[in-house]
């Protein structure tokens, strides 16, 4: 076990950072692993959840599937588009490069994923799924896919502490990273335990949309209840963030103009609503 | 013993229908399917899953397999359901897929692991 240079800083405890394990003589991510408990966890609530509506278990499954998909693709697209300066610079330049080179190029291009991305690519697939299967109506789907995502979340964030690919700023308190193999110059300083953070503030927000959702309230628009309070947290968390890979613009960070456009659009989405509901109220008393 | 046979069976042939025999109506509803042909692919595309997971490049297409054995599964199970026929494959279809799934998502991920590595094998495949 190696010493870590402390200099004067003090964090609460060494961490040693375990993006794989050994498993019967066979590697496995740590991320991968935290990423199935979740949506594993995701599918067994979904499935209790889905008792008011009487849908199958099957129909869960089929639901499950199709965010899993959508989520993917999503993810993988958005983190393609924050790194939009490469992908034209190889198609751009397709004659100069190797085919080898092209295909190592937008495999790193598009094998990373972004969280908002997969959270759009599932919201799609919601409605995708929703349009063509009628087992569950869209606007319960959408009240399920809000318990879902921030559950999830939880688990995901886990992996990705564990995973040691993004962490915390420098700072006075928190863990001090060691062994991090994926990224070893990180190693070494303490740093805000950002991913953490960001699990905790989903657990909460998983409270809060399950409260909601339990005792029928806001049903229909709880996915606007988790669009108002994710972006906030997520807005202000990416302050702490080390990690400056995911594309810096005019000083926020992707997420963070994500954020601001998912928390304006909701807001929006809110008034409007309560505005045209207002009005047809008006127009229904005057009848 | 087989002309006896014969000369029964004749009879019966030649025996006229009963006065309130109907002719069986051609617009009867097909039979109703149990979805054994999707419970069966589930059941195989899961087992392929859950070998093609254990091997790192071919574990793509575990996932792959594994997506279609669970959708497959799924919708022949609820077919069964329907139909009242047993679920015995369909579940077994299912089982396999998931597990197979998981295990391919799973060994998927321990090769894409997060953005950082990503980003440093960009910087290493071009010089950008």
């Amino acid at each position: 076990m190696r010493r870590l240079p402390f200099g004067k800083r003090r964090s609460f405890s060494e961490v040693y950072m375990y993006p794989q394990i050994e498993v019967f003589g066979r590697t496995i991510g740590v991320y991968g692993l935290c990423a199935m408990v979740g949506i594993a966890v995701c599918v067994v609530v979904a499935t209790f959840l889905s008792h008011r509506q009487e849908c199958s278990f099957e129909a869960i499954l089929l639901f499950s599937l199709a965010i899993g998909g959508g989520l993917l693709v999503g993810g993988h697209l958005l983190f393609g588009l924050t790194q939009i300066k490469t992908v034209a610079y190889i198609f751009a330049h397709l004659n100069e490069l190797s085919f080898r080179q092209i295909v190592h190029g937008l495999i790193a291009c598009f094998g990373g994923s972004v969280f908002y991305g997969g959270f759009l690519g599932g919201l799609a697939a919601v409605f995708i799924y929703t349009k063509y299967s009628k087992t569950i109506p869209r606007s319960f789907a959408l009240d399920l896919y809000a318990v879902m995502t921030p559950l999830f979340h939880v688990f995901g964030r886990i992996g990705c502490f564990f995973g040691g690919c993004c962490y915390g700023k420098e700072w006075s308190w928190g863990f001090c990273v060691a062994e991090n193999q994926i990224n070893p110059a990180v190693a070494g300083v303490v740093r805000i335990p950002v991913q953490l953070l960001e699990s905790g503030c989903n657990l909460i927000i998983f409270l809060i949309v399950l409260l909601l959702f339990l005792r029928r309230i806001y049903t229909g628009r709880l996915l606007c209840i988790y669009l108002l309070l994710y972006p906030i947290a997520r807005f202000v968390l990416e302050f702490y963030r080390g990690d400056a890979i995911r594309g810096i613009w005019f000083g926020l960070s992707t997420s963070q103009w994500i954020s601001i456009a998912l928390f304006m659009c909701t807001a929006a989405t809110l008034i409007w609503t309560a505005i045209w509901q207002r009005q047809k109220r008006t127009a229904t008393k005057n009848i | 013993m087989n002309d006896q046979n014969f000369n029964t069976n004749d009879q019966n042939f030649n025996a006229q229908p009963p006065e309130n025999y109907q002719q069986p109506s051609p617009f009867l509803p097909p039979p109703q399917d149990s979805g054994k042909g999707f419970s069966i692919a589930a059941l195989v595309l899961g087992i392929l899953s859950c070998i093609l997971a254990w091997f790192y490049v071919a574990n793509i297409f575990g996932l792959i397999f594994g997506i279609l054995g669970v959708a497959l599964g799924a919708v022949g199970r609820s077919k069964a359901r329907v139909a009242n026929a047993p679920m015995g494959m369909g579940t077994a279809g299912l089982v396999v897929s998931i597990v197979g799934l998981s295990l391919s998502f799973v060994g998927f991920l321990t090769c894409t692991l997060c953005v950082w590595c990503v980003g440093e094998s960009i910087s290493s495949a071009l010089s950008v």
